[in-house]
């Protein structure tokens, strides 16, 4: 969701956010079957069986600062809208510690229940914003839509970078892929529901291109949100900002959770400790102090996902690791025959 | 420095307690004496000071006068059927052998040919006759012969079986159990004609010796449970079980959360409907609760009924019961939030004339939520508690006077009123008294929370709550299955009700040892025609 | 387990002592309804002035109401600052409660300061979280605080008396345009098409007022006065109730309101008949000729007889068919009438030709986006009009009293 709030803004953003879910498809698709080769391991256990062990510290360092950063990033942004829209006297400090807790929580009790509540909230953030968008429908202008395509395919491309940067999460489930149930699908899983997000994504920008028009929509910080702002089912159910902040805070909520707990197995792992959770306090700890000092004030945030920053910042997480460990891989099986096996 | 503690605790309180001791002297294990008067010197020394302890001496008519001692507890035994079948037996020589003629074995003749009882246990040890004699049934001495007879002649004052007082149904049986472990079992195994069906019993509580009873039904419940049960009841060591309360805390997953994670019912169909989804069944004797293991939350909020009406009133109700699950857990703490923080989520008329009910009311929302729901709590208790006579009293006071006068005397606005109502209404229609208590306390820091924080603080708080229920589990069963993890095909039986003849399944997480519960393709269908024309010949 | 007891409770301490920052209970609100913008020139310096309708739950819900008083339903204040967030805050130090707008339902922008430009007043209005894209947007004949002291009719409240005369009533006349806030930024924002506001303005009528207003404002009333259109930010000129129709024609916005066609029957004698509009659609194609840019208007209307004056038999295919045609001449003609004065007259391009011209050829509006302005009066425009008549309501033929 925080596409929505950065970057280029026109009418075809909608073929951005189809672009970046394309990319981010093919890209989780490589993944997942990296992750399959690992056997049962998170990518650090693998690198070390393939003899890396230096590259599996730096790899795990990397694991450990990406997720808690990103964690933070998360925090701030969140508390920032809070802070913005619904309570202007509260203190930013008290949206991010709560949301903290509740994810260190979360994350102390283990990726099984993780699992269960995502099972339970997916389903009402995805119901929620699939209502929203389809109430937006009948207002609005299809016609903002056009022109297709008015400035080339640079902005398009530009925009799809932008929004792939944030499938780049998908990374974290390097580490994660291991603790799942083995009778998941592990190949199609993970590119089918990079999809569907990106279709959900490609859904909703194109409720808001259509609901309040591009060049609204580009002066607002929140479009989303405007978009929910002029909502109005019969001429009663209107006002419903409300519920977008419960979806908002669920959702971000999971995504926090997510990036500490791979933060922990990354640093469990990276310190060869028997029970991760003894260091998820003082990461949920360092998320927070860094959600607080990171950033002077929401510009620079805003600053910071723009493309130029994020993408290229994703890229190496996202790209390169995976590509590192593939290069590993296979100059290792060819010295090893019959290790792919 | 806990652990510390901890030991002293123990030195000072763990007494291991021991029936025996109480009883006096190491006697234990002592065997029935020949004599008879030693017999009855032991037993009245045990039960010194027990007056409804009746000991009864005569001499028997067989074998040319045999003195005989039959001890019961008063009002325990059924006096009539001991005059008629045993003392006359005995005394007259009904069976009309030839009574002097000299018995060889004397127990086993008497045992076989004089005491007409359905029932007769033969003990040789002093420990057992007093159990048998505390559970109701007569001992009987003979001198000269080194046994004891109990004579199983239980009859005691007990209630009938009546309609249950907490799960009531407009369909469906009506009956509930009673506190007599042998009517229970009757209830039960009426409905289920199996011999798959087992009880287990045991004994627990080391002065009350409560009849404890495992049921379940072999090839459906898995095995594993049962033995967890098993171990987890054996492992108990208390001096008393008055209730299946007792029980309760003492085995359940999660003894700090206030979600309970053993049902208790008081419905036979229940039960047998549980035990038929693969549930375990623990029945305690002086109670008419039974426990039923392993439970998930949405079980909670099934009623019996659900299976008894057809599937689109069952399905209807099972969503009304959903939204009143939410009005109960969350219309006070969404007023608070919303009138307090969001109150641009308000249709305009309707916040002014919200506003214009709160001109004047001294206490801010919050308070006034408290103070209403307090108020409604205590009335709720005091319904409970009060005799039926007063009740009526109570609740004119109640409704009146809490209502009617606090909003025209301007303590709080009459929007509270309806929003408290609305939510004691709806927190009754849940079918599960014990699964409503947890929503009832929930509400108080969700209120709490959203006074403190609005929607957010409501939002962290069921979030909150979520993850506590996502981790909790009923012996081993996941609490908020089949919604996480989810399990599609027992969605079946979670939002609707489907049609009995679409619910070939079991429960997945208990019942599926033997998951095919029926057969497919029972759909009601019109009769074909046959291919010769008009039906029949 | 102990863990998450202590949790539970640090997070409610942490929650609970600091204090409720953002709390405030619903009595402790002003709730405004209505927001004006005016412009006034103090000491020489030209000043914003907001001035508010707030609401008073008092006088209005609950069953305490006590509409006896001779306080009205809400409160009017206006207050001058050195911007219009500046005055907003002045507005604090007269107020008892916290002012809070979310709840605000229409900004009615003066004559003057329309005239001079929105940009200032956009800004606000776009950038202040509490009023929402769904807000009412006016234009006031003269300045909004005067309009503002008019009493409501049927209505407690004056806000909720214009936004129903809007919503509800004026639909059935299709002589102004519903514009809110988001509808009015799209038109601003975008390159090629002007935006309209809804006129309002205060009136004498001529009936006797029926309530005990104040003295002051005694027999005035509140009316929607065709539109005001923008060019660029700045208010160019207001068109007729009559031309309204005739735009909304153009962009498809017609929803119902009557047409007077005077009919030449057999016997030379003239018919009025009125026709009740029931769907209409209208759409602009922009077409190359020559290769000259020209506007194509195509406008499919229809509607029912509900009044014939006069002797004409509408009972018959063969006059409706003349009156098909009279009809349509009618709607070509207020149509016309309305571009005239939008393009030729006010030069503002409220029909967003040009955005049409974006959507279609956006290679060619690169090119003329600069000169739109320039281009746009001198644009051919083409309207053609397929009206019908669909039935004459429930007689026939006009009665014939003899």
């Amino acid at each position: 969701m925080p596409v929505l709030t950065v970057g280029d803004r026109y009418q075809d953003v909608w073929i951005a956010a189809a672009l970046a879910a394309a990319m981010g498809g093919i890209n989780s698709f490589l993944l997942a079957i990296m992750a399959g080769l690992y056997r049962g391991q998170t990518v650090l256990g693998f690198l070390e069986e393939l003899g890396a062990g230096i590259s599996a510290k730096v790899v795990g360092v990397v694991f450990t600062v990406f997720g808690v950063h990103v964690a933070s990033i998360t925090l701030r942004d969140f508390a920032e809208l809070m802070v913005t829209y619904f309570y202007e006297e509260t203190p930013l400090i008290v949206f991010i510690i709560v949301t903290a807790l509740l994810a260190y929580w979360l994350a102390y009790m283990g990726i099984e229940v993780i699992v269960r509540v995502a099972q339970f909230v997916f389903p009402l953030i995805i119901g929620g914003i699939i209502l929203i968008n389809l109430a937006s429908l009948n207002f609005g202008d299809p016609n903002n839509i056009f022109p297709l395509i008015e400035k080339g395919a640079a902005p398009i491309i530009r925009g799809g970078v932008t929004q792939w940067a944030f499938f780049g999460d998908v990374v974290i489930w390097f580490l994660l892929l291991p603790h799942l149930n083995s009778s998941v699908k592990k190949y199609t899983f993970l590119p089918l529901s990079v999809l569907a997000a990106g279709l959900l994504l490609v859904f909703t920008v194109f409720s808001i291109i259509w609901g309040i028009g591009n060049r609204v929509a580009v002066m607002r910080i929140y479009p989303y949100l405007s978009l929910v702002e002029e909502i109005s089912v019969v001429e009663f159910i209107e006002r419903v900002e409300g519920f977008f902040l419960l979806i908002w805070v669920a959702s971000n909520f999971l995504k926090i959770t997510l990036f500490l707990y791979a933060a922990s197995v990354s640093t469990g792992h990276l310190f060869r400790l028997g029970d991760r959770r003894a260091v998820l306090l003082p990461l949920t700890i360092l998320a927070v102090n860094l959600a607080v000092i990171l950033f002077d004030n929401y510009l620079q945030l805003r600053y910071f996902l723009r493309p130029e920053v994020y993408a290229v910042y994703m890229s190496i997480i996202q790209l390169a690791i995976p590509a590192y460990i593939a290069v590993l891989w296979l100059v290792r099986k060819r010295r090893t025959p019959g290790m792919a096996e | 420095m806990l652990k510390k503690w901890k030991n002293i605790i123990k030195k000072v309180f763990a007494k291991p307690r021991n029936e025996s001791q109480a009883i006096g002297g190491g006697e234990s294990k002592e065997p029935v004496a020949v004599s008879l008067e030693s017999n009855i010197k032991h037993l009245k020394a045990v039960f010194d000071r027990c007056t409804d302890v009746i000991f009864r001496e005569f001499e028997a008519a067989i074998g040319g006068g045999v003195k005989t001692a039959m001890i019961y507890i008063d009002g325990l035994v059924n006096k009539e059927m001991l005059t008629d079948d045993l003392v006359k037996a005995l005394m007259y020589d009904v069976s009309g052998i030839n009574s002097s003629a000299p018995v060889s074995d004397p127990a086993g003749y008497l045992s076989r040919s004089i005491i007409a009882f359905t029932e007769v246990k033969v003990h040789d040890n002093m420990m057992d006759v007093v159990h048998s004699l505390l559970s109701g049934e007569t001992v009987l001495f003979v001198d000269g012969v080194s046994k004891a007879f109990t004579l199983s002649t239980q009859d005691w004052v007990q209630r009938a079986v009546t309609e249950p007082a907490t799960e009531n149904v407009v369909r469906g049986p009506r009956e509930g159990f009673t506190e007599n472990l042998q009517t229970n079992y009757t209830l039960i195994r009426r409905r289920i004609k199996s011999s798959r069906l087992k009880f287990e019993t045991m004994k627990i509580g080391a002065v009350t010796k409560t009849a404890v009873s495992v049921g379940y039904i072999e090839g459906i419940v898995n095995n594993k449970i049962v033995d967890e049960v098993k171990s987890r009841l054996q492992r108990i060591d208390t001096d008393g079980i008055l209730e299946s309360g007792y029980i309760e805390e003492y085995i359940e997953d999660a003894p700090m959360t206030v979600f309970p994670t053993v049902q208790a019912t008081e419905r036979p169909d229940k039960v047998a409907g549980g035990l038929l989804e693969g549930q375990v069944a623990i029945l305690v004797d002086t109670t008419p609760f039974v426990l039923l293991v392993p439970v998930t939350f949405p079980q909670l909020l099934q009623a019996s009924e659900d299976y008894y009406l057809r599937w689109p009133f069952a399905s209807f109700i099972r969503f009304i019961r959903f939204v009143t699950l939410n009005i109960a857990l969350l219309a006070p703490p969404l007023y608070i939030a919303i009138t307090t923080y969001h109150q641009e989520m308000l249709p305009t008329p309707l916040l002014i004339s919200i506003a214009a009910a709160r001109e004047g009311v001294p206490f801010p929302a919050f308070v006034e939520a408290l103070l209403m729901e307090t108020t409604f709590e205590v009335l709720r208790e005091a319904g409970v508690r009060l005799p039926k006579a007063v009740g009526q009293a109570v609740s004119i006071v109640g409704a009146l006077v809490i209502g009617d006068a606090a909003v025209s005397a301007g303590l709080v606005s009459p929007a509270m009123v309806i929003v408290v109502a609305l939510t004691a209404i709806s927190s009754f229609s849940l079918p599960s008294y014990f699964g409503a208590f947890s929503l009832r306390i929930l509400r108080f820091p969700l209120m709490a929370l959203a006074a403190a924080l609005g929607l957010f603080g409501v939002m962290a708080g069921l979030l909150a709550l979520l993850i506590h229920l996502c981790s909790l589990r009923s012996f081993g069963v996941p609490y908020i299955a089949p919604l996480a993890p989810t399990s599609w095909r027992d969605l079946k039986d979670m939002f609707f009700r489907m049609p009995w003849w679409s619910m070939f399944t079991r429960p997945r997480m208990t019942g599926h040892k033997e998951p095919a519960r029926q057969d497919y393709m029972q759909k009601p269908r019109p009769p074909r025609r046959r291919p010769g024309g008009k039906s029949g010949q | 387990m102990k863990k998450e007891i202590i949790a539970v409770i640090l997070v409610l301490s942490v929650l609970l002592f600091p204090g409720c920052w953002s709390r405030r209970e619903v009595e402790d609100l002003a709730i405004v309804t209505a927001i004006g913008i005016d412009r006034m020139v103090l000491g020489g310096q030209e000043k914003p002035k907001l001035t508010v309708l707030v609401a008073r739950p008092s006088q209005l819900g609950g069953q305490q109401a006590n509409t006896s008083a001779e306080t009205n339903a809400d409160w009017l204040v206006s207050e001058v600052g050195d911007t219009l967030y500046d005055a907003e805050r002045k507005l604090y130090r007269r107020s008892p409660r916290i002012l809070r707008i979310y709840h605000n339902e229409m900004v009615i922008i003066g004559e003057d300061s329309a005239r001079n430009g929105v940009q200032d007043v956009f800004d606000f209005l776009q950038r202040h979280k509490d009023i929402r894209l769904r807000t009412w947007m006016f234009v006031s004949r003269g300045d909004a605080s005067e309009t503002m002291k008019v009493m409501p009719e049927l209505e407690n409240m004056l806000s909720q008396e214009i936004s129903e005369i809007l919503v509800k009533s004026m639909p059935g006349t299709s002589e102004t345009l519903a514009v809110d806030l988001r509808r009015f930024s799209e038109a601003l924002v975008t390159p090629g098409w002007d935006a309209v506001l809804p006129v309002i303005r205060t009136i004498e009528p001529r009936e006797p007022k029926g309530t005990k207003r104040g003295e002051k404002e005694a027999g005035q009333t509140i009316m929607l006065d065709g539109l005001a259109l923008f060019h660029n930010n700045r208010l160019a000129g207001l068109m007729p109730p009559e031309e309204v129709t005739g735009f909304l024609y153009i962009i498809g916005k017609t929803q119902s309101g009557t047409v007077v066609l005077e009919h030449k029957t057999e016997s030379g004698s003239i018919s009025r008949i009125t026709v009740l509009m029931s769907r209409a659609s209208g759409e602009i194609k922009p077409v190359f000729r020559e290769g000259s840019l020209e506007m194509e208007i195509k406008i499919d209307a229809e509607a029912d007889v509900v009044e014939v004056q006069g002797d004409a038999a509408v009972g018959s295919p063969d006059v409706i068919r003349d009156l098909n045609r009279e009809f349509s001449q009618k709607v070509k003609s207020i149509a016309e009438k309305s571009l005239d004065t939008a393009q030729k007259k006010y030069k503002t391009d409220i029909f967003g030709f040009g955005k049409t011209v974006h959507q279609k050829y956006p290679d060619y509006w690169r090119e003329i986006e600069q000169e739109w302005s320039e281009i746009y009066p001198e644009v051919p425009v083409t309207v053609k009009v397929d009206a019908k008549i669909r039935r004459t309501s429930v007689i026939a033929d006009p009665f014939q009293i003899r």
